[in-house]
Formats: structure tokens, C-alpha cells, sequence
């Protein structure tokens, strides 16, 4: 056989095994959409090609009176932008201290972040509430954002200081012989050339807020304040009317722009997240 | 015009501003950040006073009138009390180290330096500390309050049978974990639960991550056309919200009328028990942990093979290496180096991935003579004991069990990876 | 290091020693008056009572014209506050304390125990008005003597059947048989008869037909330490119900879910479940739906059905604890029952409604109404909640073939076990 047969060979095997996972990936992704558009209730008795289709779910969401995902998607998507840039700029604030400064306690903190994360959070959320009630920021959506804010810290700090600290230190001290302060430095040096990896964190921490459900559904009470997540799942959570097709409708409008944001970034993902990753 | 004060006591200094903030400084003569600091102190102890005393009181006691006392109220009061105590704590010692220092220069007759040229110097000393400062109260509060909360309640007996506010929680040391390894129906489950969560993680994770090595590899083959849209497609099952992901799962999945079985394993005439026998239904999660988390890993290592220099490879070529070796010593200690603290966090991630089992089939199926469902790992066991059966006590023991297990992994592994360099001297 | 660190701690030390010995001061009268409940309370008015309701929208809808017409009669604005029923124990113990709590919330009378062992709810002084609700309700809302709830609404389950299919009801459990033998073919998912049969709440009326039991009850008191889910009645409940598996009249992947699409999609002739599948079962098979009692056993017994019977319950943290009383009696009165029933299609717990011939007249609802005279309560004590899933996972083994009196055994054990584990006697 000669090296440009097998090579063909090569070449073909790969795409079929690529294509073999367009169509696992796919597949599921493809039966949510045909459960949106089957009328009725029922998961089971959809098919990934609706014998009659519709739309009636996705009209429900928007136009019943009933129905709240309007504000739903406009209270997601305010806490999503809020706890996207809030966690960019306060991570990126600690990251900065942590690369570039020595200072008591700096060594033990890395650690800290680290152990911090490790712990199962499924019970602090009663501390969480009382904490929200002491702030007088029980049922609000600043409230929420606060805490995913100051939870995300020692995951992504310690990415972006992985990423910081692979910024060449001469390109510091060049910007201080030019005058520049300590701010300026932060400001006019670290923060641009640190763009993929911010990138990564404002993402990551603005899909978080569309997925999570266990935390809104504590602090949150009024329905004109639930999040995306928390209010597709009380489609599904009532014990004995579920909702699956209007849960996939739901699900799909969320994911949609998700999705397309992701990709939108993916250029930054992957080099932020493997610069970051790499010296942590 | 240096004038020698010989006189001057440190030690005083020091024992003044421990009595009270600022006295110190006023000894010192330095009128201005003495008076600053006794007002601020002043302002603390109105402040917080009331809200400590009760705290700490509650702390200790956690209440003494039930009904009129709430526990973990007064817990969770009794902790804010602490860590704020701390922070003042560690500002008071700041402000006892400011007088021994004003001290010590008054004694060698050094000049102070001037009100700008101090501002000056705080900056730039503190400045990190001003950096730090606000991610740090939040992250205090939000992350670390209720870590603390937890583990307190590992030492209460807080249960159903025992909630405030009609009773009130009482300390009563080690005796959940005693029981939790002598009593037989938390020492059975216990174990048996534990192990499997370690399978769990140890293959879901690999698993994912060798599905997305494997396609990073195909994927930058240079003869591969389309790159782009072929990436974006693996990336898209990362970016639908995984709780929707999985419940679809779970319908696609059921034995008798999901898709799986039905539309597609019908067809060789096999149907697999997916939710009732505990193993297929742990192949069943093990494959949907690897549907859902390859597109991570494949995303980091994607990054990291066009980060390899192609010298490498050149220099591996003239050797004569075959593909295999090329992989081996070049491209998997490169890739798996690089990204080791990110694929440690993902088998972290899995050991304590509980929306997969919960939404799956809520740790299901039962198995006989088994306390917790037959797939349950110890986080979906502890959201039982939380919420369907009010064991708090025991749930947080085990939680800070499981804590202590994964951070001690991490930590040992980062150790080895050597990622914590420490730099950083401006 | 060390010797920083030890100072710090010193100081800390210091200062908390100093505060810890002091705590609240409060005055003897203070304390009193709060143990002492409802009896010192004034009586004014309030402004508002907040009212948890169930997040339902054709519930909300009949409340809130309920709420409405209360608000015209006495001027105290009622708001309602949408918790699903199953969050709000959990959210009130949160909330109560925290001061942003509700004066009435809504929740099944199975609740009571664990809701009465946390401290949340105080008893329920109905008066007179005691009298108008079925003594089922009444029964089922009394925990340890006292009354805690005033009940809205009773519910049990009932056989739905598909008249194209099965013409007339089945009257006995042999008949049901026959029918699910003739018609269930699954590789066509064609069934006869389907019901949740790995969910102890549905499968319960056979082993208690026979003679089974959660927990001994004497005079309206549980004896939690008597599990009756394995002797004799209970076994050969559980034989009948293995049976249905090992015919092959109902799969062992059974899920509600399931259960509905078949039976909306006519492919069911008869479906065992609860009145809220009324609606929906409605919209899909229109005039085809009809429902009965539960079948007759062959020992000639009606099978003894839970009744769940859903309440108000007054918050102990509630500061309007009169007039929520007299809110709780006027939203469940006989007009007020009714006006819920005709909207969110519950029956009521109220007596005179339950009587009504707006209920009685009604084909879909007469079975359930009859059935609820064969039911009775399920257990309000909170040791309860050790029970469901022990039996749950045993009727997924009896579904699976292992023999039924081996795994009740093991089953009662489990409960046992785990009542004396999480604390309770």
C-alpha cells in the first residue's frame, strides 16, 4: 500500500469517526427540539418527528398571561451581564495582587483558593439565605448576583493569575519607567493583554446564572423575579404535572444565544483557558 | 535637625494602643493618626457591639429559651461575629505594629517622614492589600461563613426530631462521626457509597478526558479540512445548559419507551435495562459525563497542541520515530503537563457532581439491603440526608468528609505538578 | 509566623471572652409572653396578611377571587405569594425566622408532623366552624389532639377508564384483571391497565385491603414503633400487585409520564391515579373519560385509598394570628369551597360542598367523591418520611420478581432502622 493510499485511508477514518460524533452530539440535541414542537405534555409520547407539529408551546411561553418568561429572560439576562463584568473586574483585581505583589499571606491564599473550592456548597445555602436576610437583600436580584460573584472568585482567580503571570514582567517594568503606577499598570498593561482569558471568565460567569436553579429557587420568591433556570424547572419539579415539552421549548430559546455567544468566543476559550490552565 | 529621644519607650507604645487604638500613637505624639484611630475603633465597638455580644453569646450557647432562641440564627450571627472580629482583630494589630514603629524611630531620633510621603508609602505597601480588600470580604462571607456553617452543624445535634425553633441545637463534639463509622446503617452505606463515587470519578473523568485528547489529536491533524466548524460543533453540547441536557437524557434513556432503546438498540434486538439495574445505569452515566465534559477538555487541549513547537516533532522525525513514540514522549507529557491543574479540577468537578445523579434518576435504582440508591454518590446521598430526610447533623459530617478527601487529592497533586511556583517581588 | 499569628489569636481570645460572658439581657416578661402564643395577642386589625399559595395556575385563579371577595367583607388586603406546595415547609423554616414569613400557607396534611416537630405552624382554633368540614379532613388535620389546619380541599385516587375502550367500569378487581388481559399487547404499547405500580402512595389500597398498615392506629394516635408493611394483608397485596408485572400488564419502567402519554393518547383502557389528571386526561379524550371507584378486591373489600387532605395552616410566626384564623374560615366555607372546586376542579374538604350536586352530578368527579369514603388518611407523623422510599425501592423488587414477604420484611427493617438513625423514636 502506498503512503498516499493509506494516508486517504487515514484521512477518511477520521472524518467518520468526526462524523460519528456529529450524530451523538446531535441526536439529543435534535430530540429536545422535536419535544418543543410535539403538542401535549408528555416526554414519552414525543417523537423526534412530531406527527403534528406546532408551535403552541413557544407560543405559550411568549403570549399566555400566564406565563412569566419574558421577565424570566430579561431577570437572566440582567444577572448574567452584572455577574459577568462584576466577576471580570474583582477577579481580575485579586489576580493582579496575587502575580505581581508580595504581600502576608499571599502563599497560603493560592491554597486556600484552592480548598475553598472543594467543599460540597449544598448546604451553606441556608447560611447564604440568613446572610441575604441580615443585608436586607433576601428576594432580590442583587442579591444573587452578589453571591455569584463572590463565589466565583477562587476558581477564576486563580486562572487569571496563571494567565497573568505568563505576562512578561519587562512589559511591567517598561510602563513604570514610563510612570506609570500601579493602577496604570493594571489598567494600560494587564488588563489587554489578559483579554482571552477575561473573556473566558466573563463567560463562564455569564452562563452560570442560566443553569443554576438550586440557589435562586432559595433565595428567590417572587415569580417576577426567578431566573430562567429556576422557572423551567418548576415546569418539571411540580410531583405530579410535569411539563416536559414547554420545559424543552423553554430550554431551547435558552440555550440558543448561549450557544451562539460561546461560539462567538470559542477563538478566546481556547487560547485564555490554555494560558491560564498552564501556569496556575 | 535630629534630636536624640532616648527616653521614649516602645514597649509603652505597644502596651498603650492594645488598650485602646490610637493611644499609642497619641504617646507617640502623633496627634492626628491617634485621634483618627481611637474614633474608628470608637465607631466599631458602637457599631457592632450589641450584634457581637449577641453573636458570640449565641455562638457558645446557641440559645437558651427555645421557640423565643433560634440556633442557627444565632450560629450563623455567632460566625459573622467571628470573621468580623477577625478582620478587626487583624486591624488592631496593624495599628499595635504602627506605634511600635513610630516608637522605635522616635527612640533612634529619626524624623517622620511628612504627611504626603506617608500617603505615599501606604499606597505602595498597602497596596495590594487595597486590591485584595474587596474580593476578599466577599469571598469571606459568601464562600468561607458558610463553609464554617457547615462544619459547625457536623458538631450539633441538629435533625428532624431536634429543629429549631421549637428545640435548640446543643454542641456535642465528635459523636456524629462516631456514629457514622459504628452505627451499621450509616456505616454500611457509608462505604459502600463511598466506593462507588470513587469509580465514579476516576472513570467518568478519564473518560472525558481521553475522548477529548483523542478528537483534539484528529481535529489538528494538518490534513483535516474545515477545522473551524467541526470545533464549533464539538464545543456545542458545553454550551447547552447541562440540567436541560441531562433530564432529556434521563427521558431518552428510559428502559421501555426512550429513544435509546427503543428507536435505536431495537434495531439489533437488545433492550438494556438503562434505570433498573444499578450497573447499566452507571454505564448509562458514565456515558452522559462524557457527552457532556469532553467539549471542555477538547477545547484546553486544543490550545495547548498548537502551543507545541514543531521542532519537536522535526527533531523527533529525523530520529526516526514512529507516530506512537512521537505521541508517548512528546505530545502526551506536553499536553498533560501544561493542563494538569485544570484536569485535576475536573475529576474534583465529578467527584462532586451531583445535578448528574440527582436529575439522572435520583440515585437510583434501588438495591436491596442498601440504604442509598444504587448510583448515589456521596454529594446526592447528603442532599437526601438534607432534604428528604432532615439528618443535617450527619450530612454535614459527611460533607466535610468529602471536603477534606478532594482537597487532600489536590493539594497533593498540585504539590507534584509544581504549579505553585512562587514569583512574583516588585 | 508563629508568634504573629499568637498574638492575633490573644487578642481575639480576649475580646470574645469579654462579650461571650454577657449575652441578651431580657426581662422574664418578655420571654413570657412570647411562649405564650395566641393568648396575649391584640386583636387590631391588620392592614395585610400575606397568604402562601400553590404555584397552580388555575389554583391562583380561584384564591385570588376568594381573596378578593374576603378583602371586600373586612378590608384587610390579602397578598398572595406563589410557593409551590412541596418548597414550603422548607422555605418557611427560612423565612419565618428571618421575619418575611407568611400568616397562612397551604400544604398537605402529611406535612403536619414534620411541620408541628419544627415549631412553624400553631394549632388552629376553628370554633364552630369545626362542624362543616368532613371528619376525614378533621382527622387527617389533627396532630397529637390538636387541630392545625383548616382543610380546603380532599383528594384521593380513583380509576379513570376510556369508554371506547371499556364501556362500563370495572366493579371488581377480577374484572380489571380480565380487561388487562384482553386488551394489553405491548409491543403495540397497548395496555389495559396502567398505574404507578412502583409508587408505595398508589399501591398502598391493596396491601391495606388485605389488611396492611404504615403504623398501628389506635384512637386517632400512630404507634410508630407497629409497622404493619409486612404481615400477612401486606404480602398479599404485594403478590396482586407482582402479579400485574409478571403478566405483563404493566411494565416495570412505569413512570407517570408514561402513563399519561398513553392514556391521553387512548392506547389505556383504564388508569388508576389522582383528580389533578382530570384536566388534562379531559382535553385530550373529551367525552371517552369517565372514572369509578377503586375496584372491589376478592376478598370482597373496597381497597382503603390515602386520602391527602390539603390545609391552611397558620404560621407560628404569623402577628395576626386572629385574623388569619378568621381568613383560613372564610376561604374554606361551603360557597368558598365550592367557588374553588368550580375554578381549580378540587373537591372540597368542606361537608356541605362535598354534598353539593354540583359535585355529586359531576361523572368525573362522583368516583373520587365516592372513593373517599373507602380511603383513609395517610399518616401525619413525621416519622412518615422514613417510609416512602424504603417501600418505594421494595415494590421496584417485587416488580423485578423477588419474593414479596422477604422484601416487606427487609422493607420494615429499613423503616425501622431509619427512624431510630435520623433521631426519632
Amino acid at each position: 500500500m502506498s503512503r498516499k493510499t493509506k494516508s486517504i485511508i487515514e484521512v477518511t477514518l477520521i472524518y467518520l469517526f468526526i462524523a460519528f460524533m456529529f450524530v451523538v452530539i446531535a441526536y439529543p440535541l435534535l430530540w429536545t427540539i422535536g419535544m418543543s414542537l410535539n403538542p401535549g405534555t408528555s416526554l414519552y409520547s414525543a417523537t423526534l418527528i412530531p406527527e403534528n407539529a406546532s408551535l403552541e408551546h413557544y407560543k405559550w411561553l411568549f403570549t399566555s398571561p400566564q406565563s412569566d418568561y419574558l421577565t424570566w429572560y430579561k431577570n437572566s439576562l440582567l444577572v448574567a451581564a452584572a455577574n459577568s463584568i462584576l466577576s471580570v473586574f474583582f477577579t481580575a483585581l485579586i489576580a493582579y495582587a496575587f502575580s505581581r505583589y508580595q504581600f502576608a499571606g499571599r502563599k497560603y491564599g493560592l491554597y486556600a483558593f484552592l480548598v475553598l473550592q472543594m467543599f460540597p456548597s449544598l448546604m451553606a445555602m441556608v447560611a447564604l439565605y440568613i446572610l441575604l436576610n441580615m443585608l436586607g437583600l433576601l428576594d432580590s436580584l442583587w442579591g444573587l448576583i452578589l453571591i455569584y460573584v463572590g463565589g466565583q472568585i477562587p476558581f477564576n482567580a486563580w486562572l487569571v493569575k496563571g494567565y497573568f503571570d505568563t505576562i512578561p514582567r519587562e512589559l511591567d517594568e517598561a510602563a513604570r519607567i514610563d510612570g506609570a503606577g500601579h493602577l496604570g499598570v493594571f489598567f494600560k498593561i494587564m488588563l489587554p493583554l489578559a483579554k482571552p482569558i477575561l473573556a473566558v471568565v466573563a463567560l463562564f460567569n455569564f452562563m452560570a446564572p442560566f443553569t443554576d436553579f438550586l440557589l435562586p429557587s432559595i433565595i428567590l420568591r417572587d415569580p417576577d423575579k426567578y431566573t430562567l433556570a429556576l422557572g423551567l424547572f418548576n415546569f418539571i419539579n411540580d410531583k405530579f404535572a410535569n411539563n416536559f415539552t414547554r420545559f424543552a421549548a423553554g430550554s431551547i430559546l435558552i440555550a440558543a444565544p448561549i450557544a451562539v455567544v460561546f461560539l462567538f468566543l470559542q477563538r478566546y476559550l481556547i487560547s485564555g483557558l490554555t494560558a491560564g490552565g498552564t501556569k496556575g | 535637625m535630629p534630636e536624640k529621644r532616648v527616653r521614649h519607650n516602645p514597649v509603652v507604645a505597644v502596651v498603650l494602643s492594645v488598650l485602646f487604638a490610637g493611644l499609642g500613637q497619641l504617646y507617640n505624639r502623633r496627634y492626628v493618626k491617634g485621634i483618627l484611630f481611637i474614633i474608628i475603633e470608637a465607631a466599631f465597638l458602637m457599631t457592632f457591639y450589641n450584634f457581637l455580644n449577641i453573636g458570640l453569646w449565641g455562638l457558645i450557647t446557641l440559645g437558651e429559651i427555645p421557640k423565643v432562641d433560634h440556633s442557627i440564627f444565632l450560629l450563623i450571627q455567632g460566625l459573622v461575629s467571628v470573621i468580623i472580629i477577625a478582620f478587626a482583630a487583624a486591624l488592631y494589630y496593624f495599628n499595635i505594629m504602627d506605634a511600635r514603629k513610630d516608637a522605635l524611630r522616635l527612640q533612634r531620633g529619626e524624623p517622620f517622614p511628612s504627611l504626603i510621603e506617608s500617603c505615599k508609602n501606604a499606597w505602595d505597601k498597602g497596596f495590594p492589600y487595597i486590591f485584595v480588600a474587596p474580593g476578599l470580604v466577599m469571598l469571606v462571607f459568601i464562600v468561607v461563613l458558610p463553609l464554617l456553617f457547615m462544619v459547625s452543624l457536623a458538631f450539633t445535634d441538629y435533625n428532624l426530631y431536634n429543629s429549631p425553633p421549637r428545640k435548640l441545637l446543643h454542641w456535642v463534639g465528635f459523636t456524629n462521626f462516631k456514629n457514622l463509622v459504628s452505627i451499621p446503617i450509616w456505616q454500611d452505606t457509608f462505604f459502600s457509597v463511598f466506593s462507588w463515587t470513587i469509580v465514579w470519578t476516576i472513570v467518568a473523568t478519564t473518560s472525558q478526558i481521553a475522548l477529548g485528547l483523542f478528537l483534539a489529536l484528529l481535529v489538528n491533524d494538518p490534513r483535516i479540512k474545515f477545522k473551524r466548524f467541526i470545533r464549533t460543533v464539538l464545543i456545542l453540547p458545553w454550551a447547552v445548559p447541562a440540567f436541560v441536557t441531562i433530564l432529556v437524557f434521563a427521558a431518552m434513556f428510559n428502559d421501555k419507551f426512550g429513544a435509546i432503546n427503543r428507536d435505536i438498540l431495537s434495531a439489533f434486538g437488545v433492550m438494556i435495562p438503562w434505570m433498573n439495574d444499578p450497573f447499566w445505569t452507571k454505564v448509562a452515566l458514565i456515558l452522559i459525563q462524557t457527552w457532556l465534559g469532553f467539549p471542555f477538555v477538547f477545547a484546553l487541549f486544543t490550545g495547548v497542541l498548537q502551543s507545541i513547537s514543531r521542532d519537536w516533532y522535526e527533531a523527533a522525525d529525523i530520529d526516526g520515530a514512529s507516530r506512537w513514540q512521537k505521541f508517548r514522549s512528546i505530545t502526551l507529557p506536553h499536553v498533560l503537563y501544561a493542563t494538569a491543574p485544570l484536569l485535576i479540577m475536573q475529576y474534583a468537578g465529578n467527584f462532586n457532581n451531583f445535578n448528574i445523579i440527582y436529575l439522572f434518576n435520583d440515585g437510583g435504582p434501588a438495591v436491596r439491603g442498601q440504604n442509598a440508591g444504587g448510583t448515589d454518590i456521596l454529594i446526592s446521598w447528603v442532599y437526601d440526608l438534607t432534604f428528604t430526610t432532615n439528618n443535617y447533623n450527619m450530612a454535614a459530617a459527611i460533607s466535610i468528609i468529602i471536603g477534606l478527601i478532594v482537597s487532600g487529592f489536590a493539594i497533593y497533586q498540585f504539590r507534584r505538578t509544581r504549579s505553585f511556583k512562587e514569583e512574583g517581588n516588585i | 509566623m508563629m508568634k504573629k499569628f499568637f498574638s492575633v489569636f490573644m487578642v481575639m481570645m480576649l475580646v470574645i471572652g469579654v462579650l461571650a460572658a454577657c449575652g441578651p439581657k431580657r426581662d422574664a416578661e418578655q420571654v413570657k409572653e412570647k411562649n405564650s402564643g395566641t393568648a396575649t395577642e391584640n386583636v387590631k386589625k391588620p392592614e395585610k396578611l400575606v397568604v402562601w399559595v400553590n404555584d397552580e395556575e388555575k389554583q391562583k385563579q380561584a384564591l385570588s377571587d376568594i381573596f378578593k371577595k374576603y378583602t371586600e367583607k373586612t378590608g384587610i388586603k390579602i397578598e398572595m405569594v406563589a410557593v409551590s406546595m412541596l418548597d414550603q415547609a422548607k422555605k418557611l423554616a427560612l423565612d419565618g425566622p428571618a421575619g418575611k414569613g407568611p400568616d397562612v400557607f397551604y400544604q398537605p396534611h402529611d406535612r403536619i408532623g414534620d411541620i408541628v416537630l419544627q415549631g412553624l405552624a400553631d394549632p388552629v382554633d376553628l370554633g364552630d366552624a369545626k362542624g362543616e368540614y368532613s371528619k376525614t379532613a378533621i382527622d387527617a388535620v389533627t396532630y397529637d389532639g390538636d387541630i392545625y389546619g383548616a382543610p380546603l380541599v380532599v383528594e384521593t385516587y380513583g380509576l379513570f377508564y376510556n369508554k371506547d375502550l371499556v364501556p362500563q367500569a370495572p366493579k371488581t378487581m377480577d374484572e380489571l384483571m380480565n380487561i388487562a388481559k384482553e386488551k394489553t399487547n405491548a409491543s403495540q404499547d397497548k395496555y389495559g391497565f396502567l398505574m404507578e405500580a412502583t409508587n408505595f402512595y398508589f399501591i398502598y389500597p391493596f396491601f391495606a385491603g388485605y389488611g396492611g398498615y404504615v403504623f398501628h392506629n389506635e384512637d386517632g394516635k400512630y404507634d410508630t414503633n407497629d409497622v404493619g408493611l409486612a404481615n400477612d394483608g401486606a404480602v398479599k397485596g404485594a403478590q396482586l400487585v407482582q402479579s400485574w408485572f409478571e403478566n405483563g400488564y404493566i411494565p416495570k419502567e412505569i413512570t407517570g409520564d408514561v402513563m399519561n402519554g398513553l392514556f391521553t393518547k387512548g392506547n389505556v383502557a383504564a388508569v388508576i391515579t389522582g383528580p389533578w389528571n382530570i384536566a388534562t386526561y379531559r382535553d385530550a379524550l373529551g367525552d371517552k373519560l369517565a372514572t369509578a371507584p377503586l375496584p372491589v378486591l376478592e376478598n370482597g373489600e373496597h381497597p382503603k385509598s390515602f386520602v391527602g387532605v390539603k390545609s391552611w395552616m397558620l404560621s407560628a410566626y404569623s402577628k395576626n394570628k386572629e385574623w388569619a384564623t378568621d381568613f383560613m374560615k372564610f376561604i374554606t366555607n361551603e360557597e368558598n369551597s365550592l367557588h374553588y372546586y368550580e375554578v381549580a376542579g378540587e373537591m372540597p374538604a368542606n361537608e356541605k360542598a362535598l354534598t353539593n350536586e354540583k359535585i355529586t352530578n359531576d361523572p368525573l368527579i362522583s368516583g373520587f367523591a365516592e372513593q373517599i369514603q373507602y380511603g383513609e388518611p395517610m399518616p401525619n407523623v413525621p416519622q412518615m418520611s422514613q417510609v416512602w422510599d424504603p417501600m418505594g425501592n421494595a415494590l421496584q423488587f417485587i416488580a423485578k420478581g423477588d419474593d414479596p414477604k422477604a422484601v416487606l420484611t427487609e422493607a420494615v427493617k429499613t423503616i425501622q432502622d431509619k427512624i431510630a438513625a435520623s433521631g426519632g423514636k
